[in-house]
């Protein structure tokens, strides 16, 4: 398929695994697609494991899951095959790629700052309760959509209770 | 949730049989509670759910303040769909995504974060709803 150039893109990954797996398990996942995405001289920039979740609804029975991250450079192809991988595994509930970038030049692009980062899901607790705080200072005191003197609130609660 | 509040709709349904009083009590409540005992329920049960409603929020439409957006108060926050504990703030207690009239978001930033609420939900950070689990 590619003509000339293999193109680089920066994909990552978020995908459950079973909450009974054993960590031999998960670091088998990890390694297939490793290794995929080596197979297609792709680079990962690093892995999170942001550890056994409650899962927001139920997923083939099961009410938590491990959830694993991976960040990646890698061709297209690579990702159809890592789709094609997980969704073989049956230890894994749900996956979802997602593009960050199109058309990364290898040479220039910094994999090293790309490794320190961290999702918000992959933080200290300190640092968790430090983004807490800035979420209430950027919302005013007290957080969110509480239905304490807002009307319009009020009225959006009444048309979903209706229904 | 369903069925204890049809349930309890049914017991309020021999209020308004027995005396006026205790019929507007009982509207009232049914109001409060959800409206699946109403729908079902007949058209003397009904009045009185709406009857609670304008009682309960005392004049309709007030003029609120807009409310500013929060992405524009502090610039390094980012709309991120692995941020569950940021989106959630932006859900109805059903799980459903507050309108841009009332989040006060800018409409590019409501596009933005609708975008990252539905890609949370497809890997269960967030609900699609909640009915179920509650």
């Amino acid at each position: 398929m590619p003509l000339g150039q293999p193109l680089y893109r920066h994909y990552e990954t978020v995908f459950l695994v079973r909450p009974e797996s054993a960590e031999v398990d998960i670091d088998n996942i990890k390694k297939r697609i490793t290794d995929v995405i080596e197979a297609g001289k792709g680079k990962v920039c690093r892995w999170e494991n942001w550890g056994k979740r409650k899962l927001a609804y139920e997923l083939q029975k099961q009410q938590k899951a491990n959830y694993l991250y991976v960040n990646f450079v890698t061709i297209q192809h690579s990702v159809f095959e890592i789709e094609r991988n997980l969704r073989i595994m049956e230890q894994v509930l749900q996956h979802q790629t997602v593009k960050l970038a199109d058309t990364i030049d290898l040479e220039k692009f910094d994999f090293e700052s790309e490794a320190k980062k961290r999702t918000p899901l992959f933080l200290t607790p300190e640092e968790a309760a430090a983004m807490e705080r800035q979420y209430r200072e950027a919302w005013g005191e007290g957080a969110g959509f509480s239905d304490d003197d807002d009307d319009d609130l009020g009225d959006l609660m009444e048309e979903e209770e209706g229904r | 949730m369903r069925p204890g509040s049809s349930n309890s709709m049914d017991r309020n349904g021999g209020g308004p049989m027995g005396g006026p009083g205790a019929g507007a009590g009982g509207g009232d409540r049914g109001g409060d509670r959800g409206g699946g005992g109403g729908e079902r329920g007949g058209g003397e049960r009904g009045g009185g759910e709406r009857g609670g409603k304008g009682g309960g929020s005392g004049g309709k439409r007030r003029f609120g303040r807009r409310k500013v957006d929060p992405f524009l108060v502090d610039k390094t926050l980012k709309i991120d769909y692995k941020d569950p504990n940021l989106l959630r703030r932006f859900l109805t207690e059903r799980g459903k995504i507050v309108p841009r009239r009332i989040s006060g978001l800018t409409a590019k930033n409501q596009r933005t974060l609708s975008l990252a609420i539905k890609m949370a939900r497809n890997i269960a950070l967030l609900p699609f709803t909640t009915i179920t689990s509650e």
